[in-house]
């Protein structure tokens, strides 16, 4: 099997295991997870098999025929970076499956929670590996629907279908901003693969030339944010946090929320190098680090505090990926991407640990919590290691990125001259001081400090080693990662970071690397650290009363002013544009026409009147008779009292036009207007007798105004078009009946022009004629009969 | 005479409507349904006869009509819709006495949307228009106790005359300038109209006439109250099926009749097509009835396949085409949903009222899995989200008016994308998340079949496009001759 079938592999598997759950569960019962642990370890196993390949400096590609006659194939692209996510969704996949076995009941509906939990890691899968923009942001939304539907996995929690929905609703539509950002970048390049855009230097410099490139990247980024919780998108993670433990710590720290990053890191080569990039993506990762991080303290759910911390976390990583001069583009990008492993393994440890504490004391309220170090000793030291790693105290992974972080924050401010030189590694300090603290809160508030006993069970211990080993494992890596830093960075960081900045990378990172600037920076944030910690309740106090007092401040406090309006005010607005009455809508439509005919007379000054009237007035006096009759039958159908009477002008009207047309010598005409004529007034008289019989419509003056303004503007209008049209604008056609004349004998053998145009050259007209006649005919003889039956 | 065969789905269909409506005479009203068999069948068969003659390309009736990739295309769309129509309605239609009628009327319904597809002169344009819209009037009335169907059909009826009246003026205005009613004869001829302020003049009588069937704003005020009130298998045909023939219509006359006056209307489209989304999206946030949520959908629907005239490149064509497509098996199958629902409403509670009320989709999941995982498909595939059929259309749409310049319609046209996920996400949530009211139940076998196949239709556009991306590229060639 080469590289190209593994990877499609390491795609179509996962749904094709979700897909088998039902059956599969007839087999396992409540074993169903760990069918699931093997599917997932089977995708890693995969993916471990190209990852030589990748580390080796080499990317792997390919494609199918998908969509050839848009120049779309299903592509595949693999480097460093997409392996590093890769990794990610499917090794932490494997973890989190493992210890769900634990954590959740048996009661539960296991089968759809692993089938959606499979669904999502194909879809995150597919996303890494996808080569084309298209193939991505169909991934991209299929990682959004499985999010939500795992968010609202509990669905008698109104809390969880409110995140669940929130989640959705932004980075959804994110996603399909991200889209419209996408389609700008495939105009500009004329192509939709990526690798093909990365490679190319033309491409690349004819996209910052553009005009539309601050739009482009502005409409990408938005999508990257909403996914990653970024700027004031961030406002879906804390919500999401309703979701099971094991969802939120595979999709809402360690993976899915990665996927705004992993683009952010794709299209690093395409935009880096430009203030737009630095500003956007490092200014909003500063402001997120460091705004999040400090509305962690407020927090009173150990699981919320994770989610303001991964937000803050989030903000670390877009903050290194920005960090860009035009001579180096990708300043960050190596200490950025070490940190996103290193995140995502601590980060994963506490969620579960979490989940354990949640499951084993029946509460994540860290005010209610504390003490339970002796009677979880084991769960005490694995979350020591994980808070201690975020808070990025030595020798844990946690410190080796934060040192890189702060020298590339030193390396960028000093790139921009002052008052950067400070202001950047200041608010990198600043940040770490913020996570130092909850860090420190989180181990002191649940393990530390006095045991809350008549909040808490009487027996609290370790759980079983379904829960106990994922987590272990996590904090392993964790160590082992800070001591022998050479492993992950040769087989990762390496050749992610070569992905990204698209050349050979070697990285030296050490546990000691002497007395560098950063690592005085970090004694600094230990020292602040302590001092911020030793006020941490205080500054959560004045955060709360802030809150209440400045309630406007709060990102939440808007979206749900706006979702909680969008109802009420879409039902305004459809009430005025939707009364009801069919009048209106005519009266709509009519409205229209009058303007559009009237804009082009009046505004445009178009030659649609003609200046000289050219009427032949050879008029009889019988048509003007006639004429008058037929206004006064008009005006008289429109102001009579009752139907009746208002019928019967309507029909004397009919037969004055049938008049009309004897006159105008077209007796045939004349004959099936008396006829229809007929058949119609009977008809209305049949049904009026139904309804009663007078008019009981008040019309306000302003209605009446209204109605009246319509109707004479429409007629008038009417009346112009129709000017117009016998005004030699229109060409006169030649006349037909010098035809008839000639062939009438010849053809049809008849004297009589109009008998032979009736029965013979239009004689299926006739015909169809009669038919439509003996039908109305009919249905005349149906309602009388009806009627008499009913009697 | 042997190019006459070209039109054997017309003709089968014209047979099976005249036979059933025979056959209606000599049924008890108990089983009358069973003609919908017959229905199906015939449509069926027309089915298979119209995609063996895709690839034909000819004129019949002294040119008055024509057999071409396009009208194929279309005429797939309308057969689709009414076989998924007429399958369902066999359990609609359980039990009622004038079951033959409305499989006779519907089967006629579809011929005429069929002659609009292939209508190669204004006359045998209007001639299909008509057809299909008074058996569509009848058919909107069908419930005649229920005042809402009465209702729902009245105002079609009243708007949609008042629309054909408007659109003959148009008609009689082009074919007075130009002298003849074909429309290539038209395109040759069509200097005088776009030098003269009448050429205006048409295209608006004409937009108006058509944008009645397209249910573009301002003209769109009949569909959500008809869809509403109109028998929810009848609304799948109405928004899927007879909104196409609109559109088809417009094609023809527009792109192709009229396109030396394109400055005059692919600015009116595009400001239409900003409208429609916008006031469709928006207003369907506040429905409470999935039925008027979905009539305001379409609505929008209409809005971003509109684009396709603002933009008139041949991938947009292409789009707009290939959306056609799309649109009927999405919005059939969210109708039909409604209509499975409505159904298990009333085996709940014989005097439910309301029963298309978002609050009966309440745990849908748990209730009719199937059906609920259906509706998600579909309301996801008409917000755009891949990967569907919705997704796909509005990608190749979206990606050419970016490539055409028109960058502002299409960011507008995106963000009322993501404005929609609103309410179709809520329709989600109400099936998913929230407690069912009573158990399990399975779906009728005809609903279900049918929504199995729009399911198919939605997902294979979606996931396998490109035999369809290629038949609407073929069918926007026949428009940029």
């Amino acid at each position: 099997m080469d590289s190209f079938n593994a990877i499609a592999l390491a795609i179509f598997l996962p749904f094709i295991f979700a897909g088998l759950i039902p059956l599969a569960n007839k087999v396992f019962k409540q074993y169903i997870g760990w069918f699931a642990v093997a599917g997932a370890l089977t995708i890693f196993l995969l993916i471990a098999k190209v990852a030589p390949i990748i580390i080796h400096g080499d990317t792997v590609s390919g494609g199918v025929s998908w969509l050839p006659s848009v120049g779309l194939e299903f592509s595949i692209y693999a480097d460093g970076l997409s392996m590093l996510i890769g990794f990610l969704a499917s090794g932490i996949g494997v973890i989190i499956m493992s210890y769900s076995n634990g954590y959740m009941s048996q009661k539960e509906d296991l089968p759809r929670y692993y089938k959606w939990l499979l669904l999502f890691m194909g879809s995150m899968i597919g996303m890494v590996f996808s080569a084309n923009t298209i193939q991505l942001f169909i991934f991209w939304e299929l990682t959004s629907i499985t999010s939500f539907m795992l968010i609202g996995y509990w669905r008698n929690k109104p809390e969880s279908i409110y995140g669940a929905t929130k989640s959705l609703v932004l980075t959804a539509s994110g996603g399909l901003v991200m889209f419209a950002g996408f389609l700008l970048l495939s105009s500009i390049t004329g192509t939709f693969d990526i690798p093909t855009i990365l490679h190319s230097e033309s491409l690349i410099s004819a996209i910052h030339e553009h005009k539309f490139f601050l739009l482009t990247l502005t409409l990408i980024f938005i999508g990257a944010a909403a996914k990653s919780a970024q700027g004031p998108f961030y406002v879906w993670l804390p919500n999401a946090m309703e979701a099971p433990t094991p969802v939120s710590a595979f999709l809402h720290s360690a993976t899915m929320v990665k996927a705004g990053i992993y683009l952010v890191a794709r299209i690093h080569p395409i935009f880096s190098g430009t203030d737009a990039w630095f500003y956007l993506v490092a200014g909003t990762g500063m402001a997120t680090m460091v705004v999040a991080g400090f509305l962690a303290f407020r927090q009173t759910d150990i699981k919320a505090i994770l989610a303001y911390s991964t937000i803050s976390q989030l903000g670390y990583l877009m903050t290194m990926y920005g960090y860009t001069t035009q001579h180096e583009p990708g300043i960050g990008v190596a200490a950025a991407t070490f940190h996103l492993l290193n995140h995502a393994t601590f980060k994963a440890c506490l969620f579960l640990v979490a989940g354990i504490v949640a499951h084993e004391a029946s509460t994540r309220d860290i005010r209610k919590l504390g003490g339970l170090r002796r009677e979880m000793p084991i769960t005490f030291i694995i979350a020591s290691i994980g808070a201690l790693s975020m808070a990025g105290i030595p020798p844990l992974n946690g410190f080796l990125s934060k040192e890189m972080f702060y020298e590339s924050s030193i390396e960028m401010g000093a790139a921009i001259g002052s008052p950067y030189t400070i202001l950047i590694p200041a608010i990198a300090v600043l940040g770490g001081v913020f996570t130092f603290a909850y860090s420190i809160k989180l181990i002191d508030g649940i393990f530390l400090g006095k045991r809350h006993d008549d909040e808490l069970p009487n027996h609290i211990h370790d759980p079983g080693a379904t829960m106990l080993i994922p987590a272990a494992f996590l904090a392993f890596l964790v160590i082992l990662f800070g001591l022998v830093p050479s492993i992950p960075v040769h087989n990762i960081v390496e050749p992610t970071t070569a992905g990204i900045l698209l050349e050979h990378v070697e990285l030296h990172v050490k546990l000691w690397h002497g007395f560098t600037p950063s690592l005085f920076m970090t004694m600094f944030t230990f020292i602040i650290g302590l001092l911020v910690y030793s006020k941490y309740d205080a500054i959560a106090t004045w955060q709360d009363r802030f809150n209440e007092r400045h309630s406007a401040v709060s990102i939440n406090y808007h979206y749900d002013a706006v979702v909680n309006n969008a109802r009420s005010s879409a039902h305004k607005i459809s009430a005025i544009i939707q009364p009801g009455t069919v009048k209106t809508y005519m009266s709509a439509v009519l409205a229209l026409i009058v303007v559009l005919v009237f804009i082009p007379i009046v505004l445009l000054g178009a030659n649609i009147i003609p200046h000289t009237l050219n009427f032949n007035f050879n008029i009889a006096p019988y048509e003007i008779l006639l004429m008058l009759l037929m206004v006064i039958a008009a005006i008289a159908a429109t102001i009579l009292p009752g139907y009746l009477p208002a019928i019967i002008a309507l029909s004397a009207l009919g037969y004055m036009v049938s008049m009309l047309f004897i006159y105008l010598k077209a007796p045939d005409l004349a004959l099936t207007q008396v006829l229809v004529e007929t058949l119609s007034t009977i008809i209305f008289l049949l049904a009026i007798v139904k309804i009663p019989q007078k008019f009981k419509e008040t019309i306000s003056k302003t209605t009446f105004a209204r109605d009246a303004i319509i109707s004479v503007a429409i007629a008038s209008t009417v009346f112009i078009m129709l000017i117009n049209a016998t005004q030699g604008i229109v060409s006169p056609f030649e006349s037909l009946s010098h035809y008839f004349i000639e062939n009438s004998l010849s053809l049809a053998g008849g004297h009589n022009i109009v008998n032979v145009i009736i029965v013979d050259f239009r004689g299926y007209d006739t015909l169809g004629e009669i038919s439509v006649l003996c039908l109305a005919a009919l249905g005349v003889y149906n309602l009388i009969h009806s009627r008499s039956e009913e009697k | 005479m042997a190019n006459y065969m070209l039109l054997a789905p017309e003709l089968v269909l014209t047979l099976v409507a005249l036979a059933i409506m025979l056959a209606g005479l000599f049924f008890g009203p108990n089983n009358k349904n069973i003609l919908g068999y017959v229905a199906g069948v015939g449509l069926f068969a027309a089915l298979c006869l119209t995609i063996g003659g895709l690839t034909v390309n000819e004129t019949l009736f002294y040119g008055t009509m024509t057999i071409d990739a396009l009208s194929q295309f279309f005429k797939i769309v309308f057969i689709s819709v009414s076989l998924l129509v007429t399958i369902a309605s066999i359990k609609y239609t359980e039990g009622n006495k004038n079951a033959d009628e409305f499989f006779t009327l519907l089967l006629f319904s579809t011929i005429g949307m069929m002659v609009v597809a292939s209508a190669n002169d204004l006359i045998t344009l209007f001639v299909g228009f008509e057809l299909a819209s008074l058996s569509t009037y009848a058919l909107a009335g069908f419930e005649k106790n229920n005042p809402k169907s009465m209702e729902a059909a009245l105002k079609y009826f009243i708007i949609g005359s008042l629309s054909s009246a408007l659109m003959l003026f148009g008609i009689s205005f082009v074919y007075g300038m130009t002298g003849t009613t074909s429309i290539p004869g038209i395109a040759e001829n069509a200097g005088a109209l776009a030098s003269s302020p009448i050429g205006l003049i048409a295209v608006v009588m004409l937009i108006a006439g058509f944008g009645f069937k397209m249910a573009l704003v301002p003209f769109h005020m009949w569909a959500p109250d008809t869809y509403q009130g109109a028998p929810t298998v009848i609304s799948a045909l109405l928004a899927a099926g007879s909104k196409k023939m609109g559109f088809v219509a417009a094609f023809r006359v527009f792109v192709v009749a009229l396109a030396l006056l394109s400055p005059n209307w692919q600015t009116a489209f595009a400001i239409l097509a900003v409208i429609t989304m916008t006031l469709g999206n928006v207003v369907a946030i506040s429905q409470t009835s999935v039925k008027r949520m979905l009539a305001y959908s379409s609505v929008a629907q209409a809005g971003y396949i509109a684009i396709a005239f603002a933009v008139m490149t041949p991938m947009a064509l292409t789009g707009g085409v290939l959306y056609t497509l799309s649109h009927a098996f999405m919005k059939t199958g969210a109708f039909l949903v409604v209509a499975v629902v409505g159904y298990m409403v009333v085996s709940d509670n014989k005097n439910a009222k309301d029963i298309d009320h978002l609050d009966n989709f309440k745990g849908l999941a748990k209730r009719m899995p199937l059906t609920a995982f259906a509706m998600m498909v579909f309301v996801f595939a008409l917000s755009g989200i891949p990967p569907t059929a919705g997704y796909m259309s509005k990608f190749i749409l979206f990606s050419s008016t970016i490539e055409s310049g028109l960058v502002w319609l299409a960011v507008i046209a995106i963000l009322n994308s993501a404005l929609s996920l609103y309410y179709y996400a809520r329709i989600v949530k109400y099936m998913y998340f929230l407690p069912a009211s009573g158990g399990k139940i399975s779906e009728p076998k005809p609903y279900a079949v049918a929504i199995i196949l729009a399911l198919a239709g939605v997902l294979i556009i979606g996931i396998w496009p490109e035999p369809f991306v290629y038949w609407a590229m073929e069918a926007a060639k026949v428009l940029m001759v």
